[in-house]
């Protein structure tokens, strides 16, 4: 049997690239995504020796690391980058540019925390409602809500051709 | 966009993104297992069998308060294990050079935020402050849990939280949120304090007191000689005040106060304006009870 560092380095191995690629659509900045996915994988070995259920373990970890992200984010300024930093959340794509990705990116940041959570969870990851619901702590019927709310955000920021081709 | 165009949208952005390296397992092992220290030599300082008792049942209720229904152990706010990649704003621990990239704080603190002692009391003064220029006619409820995106949370808040060491001088920034309510009807006052060494430079205007990611448009009030920069948000990352004020005392600590007519991720409603002027807002952002001496 493999010890607990071997298991914890494995997993991490396998998992902290896509765990890195949510936390990305989530802040929009690399550097912060990498923190994320650190802080959530620092809590998750903590808590490793009572994960017993490895099936799980994909849910759990993603669970750690958006409840860090809004965690975060409802502390205000306090895990943000300094003020006088451009914020890569806050830089506005070039009027007309062909970049979707940072379109995407831009918009993303537009939407408040918790219903952009709801959205790559949803639509990134895949997640079911109930799943989705778990994952952010709240009812199916706020991440109902929160979905509706986010896409109707983007919708405001997202130019309308922008994405249908 | 719909929730297709949404899926394939993402999809396309994550093809083409620009990932860095895939990231090195070694720091955060060596983060996990720091971590996991302090929390064991926390536990060995624990002297006797009944205080040892008392601190279980404490580490009990928090856990149970921040894991929600997983369990997962997600930190709220006072008891966050916070590490870094990169170098971040805090300073690295020069007394070891093998791990650059490890924060280190003051006053054997396990993250940036001060659970006790002179900088705690100071955030705590702070949000005494705050409650103490709450305008006529409103209220700023200390029990008051949020609803929304913040169910549950504490609308009443205060946080110290070491920034920086510049110059051999530690850098903190203090921060006192209040839900203000009139009529059953809620906003939102804040101030916040970044001590000498933060970096802001210029008087008025000049400050560029961009909040949170949010910018402004700024226009500049004297007071009694000061010129305080009034911000009213035009946009950013962030929409949580709609207004602030900052003003950059002589010895460099700056002040900013914020207002809000609603009371962001909530479903409070919102009040019918904003609680302040603007000409009491720089009033406020210029007072020297703000200062925290």
């Amino acid at each position: 049997m493999k010890d607990r560092e071997q298991e914890f380095t494995d997993y991490f191995a396998s998992r902290s690239g896509a765990l890195r690629g949510t936390a990305y659509l989530l802040c929009g900045d690399w550097h912060r995504a990498e923190d994320l996915v650190q802080t959530s994988f620092v809590k998750l070995y903590r808590a490793w020796n009572r994960v017993a259920a490895r099936d799980t373990l994909d849910a759990y970890t993603r669970q750690i690391l958006v409840r860090t992200f809004l965690d975060e984010n409802r502390r205000g300024f306090f895990f943000r980058e300094k003020p006088t930093a451009q914020h890569a959340e806050a830089s506005a794509p070039p009027a007309g540019s062909p970049e979707d990705r940072l379109v995407l990116l831009h918009a993303l940041g537009s939407v408040p925390p918790r219903q952009r959570a709801a959205l790559v969870l949803r639509y990134w990851e895949d997640l079911s409602i109930e799943d989705t619901a778990r994952a952010l702590g709240c009812t199916e019927g706020t991440v109902k809500s929160q979905t509706a709310r986010g896409l109707d955000a983007l919708r405001g920021v997202v130019p309308a051709t922008t994405f249908t081709n | 966009m719909n929730e297709q165009e949404l899926r394939q949208a993402m999809r396309a952005t994550m093809a083409i993104a620009s990932a860095p390296p895939p990231m090195n397992e070694s720091p955060v092992l060596d983060a996990a297992r720091r971590a996991e220290r302090r929390r064991r030599n926390r536990w060995a300082g624990v002297g006797s069998a009944a205080a040892a008792i008392a601190v279980v049942g404490i580490a009990v209720v928090v856990v149970a308060a921040t894991s929600g229904a997983g369990g997962s152990g997600a930190a709220g706010p006072g008891v966050a294990t916070t590490t870094s990649t990169t170098s971040g704003t805090a300073s690295s621990d020069t007394s070891n050079v093998d791990e650059p990239t490890e924060p280190s704080w003051p006053n054997g603190q396990t993250d940036r935020t001060a659970q006790k002692g002179p900088e705690y009391d100071r955030g705590v003064a702070l949000l005494e402050q705050l409650d103490a220029v709450v305008p006529a006619g409103y209220e700023a409820p200390h029990d008051l849990e949020g609803n929304g995106d913040l169910a549950g949370a504490p609308m009443s808040y205060h946080q110290a939280q070491y920034a920086d060491t510049v110059n051999g001088t530690e850098v903190w920034e203090y921060l006192a949120d209040a839900i203000v309510t009139k009529d059953g009807r809620y906003g939102r006052l804040l101030a916040e304090v970044r001590t000498p060494g933060n970096g802001y430079t210029g008087d008025g205007c000049d400050i560029e007191a961009d909040l949170w990611g949010m910018t402004g448009k700024c226009t500049e009030i004297v007071v009694d000689g000061k010129r305080v920069g009034v911000y009213n948000w035009t946009g950013g990352t962030d929409d949580q005040f709609e207004q602030w004020a900052a003003y950059r005392h002589d010895d460099g600590t700056v002040v900013f106060i914020g207002q809000s007519a609603h009371r962001a991720y909530t479903n409070f409603p919102p009040l019918a304006g904003l609680p302040l002027t603007a000409k009491r807002l720089a009033e406020l952002a210029a007072d020297p009870g703000f200062k925290l001496g």
